[in-house]
């Protein structure tokens, strides 16, 4: 095992994202408006917190880079274990998670055209098939099933609209 | 055992289907062929269980009572109310779409939140009003002897910045209500905001660790009653029904009324026959004897005003609430 | 206390068939609600409310009572089954519900749970009953600084929850908290980190969107990914449930964290403004401190589970009392409430106990009849809620998956919410991997508004002077005791790690 795949060398990276992240928010709180009326700005909250990330990020920081200085290939503690990977090209199971995602991201583009019970339905499906499920009749039926139901429910018994898009005659129908 | 289970569930999944096939029969409300055919979206620009929904959803079982349809209230809410609010002036103009739009629309374009203003609504009519209070801590005012509002604008011009007032939430209605009161009488308070709501800042007034609040009768209700608090007037033209002691601001020799508002709007351009079929259906739901019931026991005051008054008072309140902003500084 | 009037009040209520009907109905519908992902024991309530137009006060009274226990209960069948709390109070539930069901104990933990929730829930009843006066005093005398100390002590307990690493709790946590000051500025309506026309992100990211993300899509996520890999095997459910309650050696082991956890949520529950989600992480901090193994919190075990779920069901007796005695609502859901009695021409306060004691009494009945309520519907359901665990994994991720995205929209219907939703599923799944803690960013966003408004306020009543703080005797309580907390969590986490090591050094 390499140096770069050590829990100690992720930690190591994580800290730098949260540094920058919290560098770049601080800068962004000098941009806040100041007003009179009070005795507490709107900035000072925010970078008391900000200030607190930074703080123990680079803790983290320091102690990732002393227990890479004094890594050993056989050593056996936590963070000299392998870290988890989120390489899209070699894992599969990371790329699975990856379409679960894009497919997440597609539902919120498109709930308000295809409405809720469309794309529930093409969401379950492509993940069904995609872990696995060659089931036809379970899979097309829990996938609109459910959807329907939970519509009906948020719709009948709890009077929420939800968004229907072609599917909107189904509102009218049950009045 | 695998298959199974899934097949029980999908069974079960299918009884719900065909249960809700079941009701569908019993929902259908009968059209007549002309407005209103179906059931109508009232949006609500606040969250379930405040004060607006609370008003709004009485106010709509009446109007369903007249319009023989059932309305169905639709809390659209965030962004401090413009999200619903937007979504009224951009529903479809079909008439199946109103909304309930409230006093906070006429901040937003001063805060420079969003563009919306009153008009980019058709009004139908107003509902309901709650006036704001001069309501302070009973224990503190007797120590500093104020009995009514002249001793308490005497104090205050004493004791410049230092009496400290809760409202609700900063730009919110009762915020604005100190800023005018400071505006009208030349007095420099210093408005605490509560953005938890009015029961917090009422709460604090009565433990003392704030002076006073400016919030509505109802809201402060329990504590004016417990004597807690007391409240020195009331920014009405007439005195309160449920509280016939508490003197208006106007009889004491102050000209000043402020209130929240809230009214019925539909998108623009909605065809005018329809938009009248719902100005006669709020007319009438404006006197239904249930809501009236409804509003009494609330504590909160039916104040109806038809389309054309609505408009003409929604473009004067927006005047007013700019200059009391400009007042707090916001 | 007149205890002839109390046996009359409770005999009048509990035989009364329609508010056992109602009560009953509300209960039934509270857990199912509660159950949902999105949907809140305060949205059951609200849309409820038009319906008891027509009923009587102690009728309606029931059926909102009802819906109020069932929800806080509700909620941690998700959080136990699925890992998504089904409302906000229900999030420290799944630290140890979901590892035991993902031992196979589902049953066993969700009627540990119920028991649980029944317990606090006649704890808050009982202390509504009989000290409501008191608690009421002590109500009152929170203000602004007490409430930012209270904060402060409730975001001490981080370190107890923050596993392994404290450094990576914290970091959660500090972020956590910078996420909570993205909108508007509390006090003066400053944008921060946004602009005005950004208007999705003007009140910050909302809490029950995020929640869902930060747990529900995120497991989904990674449960999608140990299924491509194999990892994921199907439970058999070889968990028999005889039982609907836990068996007498699991109540002996757990009635401590009960009676702490309820008492703990009636007091928080009792503090206007501190609600449920607050009380269960202080409760789940003090049974794992409290504890001779707290190493064992957070791998399933049914302490940590009971120490919650009292927690929460406690809350709701506590709401009650500022409710009743002050008028003054103890949240979200008793805001409501407190509607409910005004519009039968009762107005909750000081007055009420003197000119309305019997409707006072009669409230108190209710809400006892609530939890039992709860308990009937709790113990028909467990088997049936139990099964759920053992759906085809392969179908049960993407039915979560839509049913909690479905969930985040319902709470504003804004599209928007569903989009900071799967953001925060992306974040969770990250974090997780990781091996940064969630709950900590859970417990900063769920503290970090009361924090700063608190503090921001606090200051300006005191014109600038923090040091004021140390002129309230009940800020100061706090302040050390979450010094206390904070010292002792970072001996106790010490010696959890050393006990970790030892066991997993015995393994090889």
């Amino acid at each position: 095992m390499k140096k770069t795949q050590t829990v100690a060398f992720a930690n190591l990276i994580e800290s730098i994202f949260f540094i920058a992240l919290g560098i770049w928010a601080w800068i962004k709180t000098g941009s806040f408006e100041e007003v009179k009326n009070t005795y507490v700005q709107a900035s000072t909250f925010p970078r008391i917190m900000i200030a607190g990330m930074l703080i123990f990020s680079v803790i983290l920081c320091v102690q990732s880079i002393w227990r890479l200085a004094t890594w050993k290939e056989e050593d056996q503690d936590s963070l000299a274990g392998k870290a988890a990977s989120i390489n899209v090209f070699k894992e599969r199971p990371i790329q699975a998670a990856f379409v679960v995602i894009v497919l997440a991201v597609l539902f919120v583009a498109l709930f308000q055209i295809l409405g809720y019970v469309i794309c529930a339905a093409i969401v379950s499906l492509v993940i069904m098939f995609l872990i696995g499920k060659r089931n036809w009749l379970q899979m097309v039926l829990v996938s609109v099933i459910v959807p329907l139901a939970m519509w009906f429910v948020f719709y009948k018994v709890l009077t929420v609209n939800i968004p229907m898009g072609p599917l909107s005659f189904l509102t009218d129908l049950f009045g | 055992m695998r298959s199974k289970t899934a097949k029980k569930v999908l069974s079960a999944v299918v009884t719900v289907a065909m249960l809700a096939g079941l009701m569908c029969g019993c929902g259908s409300s009968g059209g007549s062929g002309s407005y209103p055919e179906k059931g109508i979206s009232v949006i609500c620009p606040w969250a379930a269980g405040g004060g607006t929904d609370a008003c709004l959803r009485a106010f709509c079982e009446a109007m369903g009572k007249d319009l023989g349809v059932t309305l169905t209230v639709d809390n659209q809410t965030g962004g401090g109310g413009i999200l619903g609010h937007q979504a009224i002036a951009d529903a479809e103009p079909d008439g199946y779409t109103i909304g309930m739009i409230t006093f906070e629309l006429a901040t937003y374009e001063k805060l420079g939140t969003s563009e919306l203003t009153w008009e980019d609504y058709d009004p139908l009519c107003r509902v309901n009003t709650d006036a704001a209070t001069v309501t302070v801590n009973a224990e503190w005012a007797a120590a500093n002897n104020i009995t009514d509002l002249a001793s308490y604008i005497d104090y205050c011009k004493a004791h410049p910045g230092e009496v400290q007032m809760g409202g609700s939430s900063n730009a919110s209605v009762w915020h604005i209500a100190g800023g005018y009161l400071m505006q009208e009488t030349g007095i420099d308070i210093q408005m605490i905001t509560y953005q938890e709501g009015a029961a917090t800042a009422v709460q604090n007034a009565a433990s003392g660790f704030i002076q006073g609040v400016t919030v509505s009768l109802a809201e402060a209700r329990s504590f004016i009653e417990s004597g807690h608090l007391i409240c020195l007037g009331v920014m009405d033209e007439e005195r309160n029904a449920s509280f016939p002691d508490v003197p208006t601001c106007k009889e004491q020799g102050y000209d000043i009324t402020y209130f929240t508002q809230r009214g019925m709007a539909i998108p623009k351009n909605v065809d005018p026959e329809i938009k009248a079929r719902l100005e006669e259906a709020c007319a009438a739901a404006a006197e239904d004897p249930d809501f009236i019931e409804f509003m009494n026991n609330n504590g909160q005051t039916i104040s109806y005003m038809n389309s054309e008054d609505y408009t003409a008072f929604l473009q004067q309140s927006a005047a007013d609430v700019a200059s009391a902003m400009d007042a707090l500084g916001l | 206390m007149d205890f002839g009037l109390l046996f009359d009040s409770y005999f009048a209520v509990w035989l009364n068939p329609q508010v056992l009907f109602m009560t009953l109905l509300g209960a039934c519908g509270g857990v199912l609600l509660g159950a949902i992902p999105g949907m809140t024991a305060t949205m059951g309530v609200a849309l409820l409310i038009p319906f008891s137009f027509g009923m009587d006060l102690i009728p309606s009274i029931g059926l909102l009572l009802g819906i109020y226990c069932g929800g806080m209960y509700g909620g941690s069948i998700s959080a136990i089954l699925i890992h998504a709390p089904g409302t906000p109070s229900a999030a420290a539930t799944l630290l140890d519900g979901y590892p035991m069901s993902q031992k196979g104990e589902a049953g066993r933990a969700l009627s540990v749970a119920m028991f649980s929730s029944f317990c606090g829930g006649v704890i808050g009843a009982l202390v509504m009953t009989f000290l409501s006066p008191l608690v009421a005093d002590m109500a009152m005398n929170f203000g602004p600084g007490e409430m930012f100390m209270l904060a402060v002590f409730g975001l001490s307990v981080i370190i107890a929850i923050s596993g392994k690493s404290i450094v990576k709790g914290l970091i959660s946590a500090f972020f956590g908290m910078a996420l909570c000051t993205v909108g508007l500025d509390p006090t003066n309506g400053i944008p921060r980190f946004i602009s005005y026309k950004q208007t999705g992100l003007l009140d910050g990211f909302q809490f029950i969107p995020t929640l869902i993300g930060l747990f529900a899509v995120a497991e989904v996520i990674s449960g999608v990914e140990r299924i491509i890999s194999g990892e994921e095997k199907q439970e058999k459910s070889s968990e028999k449930i005889k039982k609907v309650l836990p068996d007498l050696s699991t109540i002996k082991k757990i009635w401590p964290n009960i009676l702490s956890g309820g008492l703990i949520g009636t007091f928080i529950g009792a503090i206007p403004g501190a609600g449920g989600d607050i009380a269960v992480f202080v409760s789940y901090g003090a049974s794992k401190s409290a504890s001779k193994h707290p190493e064992l919190y957070g791998t399933g075990i049914p302490n940590g589970v009971a120490a919650t779920e009292s927690a929460n069901n406690g809350c709701s007796g506590g709401a009650m009392i500022p409710l009743l005695s002050l008028g003054v609502p103890g949240d979200s859901v008793t805001a409501i409430l407190l509607g409910a009695f005004i519009m039968k021409g009762i107005t909750p306060g000081p007055m009420m106990y003197i000119s309305e004691l019997p409707t006072v009494y009669k409230v108190f009945a209710a809400l006892m009849l609530a939890n039992l309520c709860m308990l009937i519907v709790g113990c028909c359901g467990v088997r049936f809620f139990a099964k759920i665990v053992s759906v085809e994994k392969k179908l049960l991720y993407p039915i979560i998956l839509v049913i909690s995205l479905l969930g985040a929209y319902s709470i504003n219907k804004n599209v928007f919410d569903v989009g900071v939703c799967v953001a925060f599923g992306v974040i969770g799944w990250l974090m997780n991997k990781y091996e940064f803690p969630l709950s900590p960013i859970l417990l900063a966003l769920i503290l970090g508004p009361m924090c700063e408004k608190n503090f921001v306020r606090f200051m300006n009543i005191q014109q600038g002077n923090f040091m004021a703080i140390f002129q309230s005797p009940i800020a100061v309580v706090f302040m050390a005791i979450a010094v206390a907390v904070i010292i002792f969590s970072v001996f106790n986490q010490r010696k959890i790690n050393k006990r970790m090591a030892g066991a997993s050094a015995s393994d090889e």
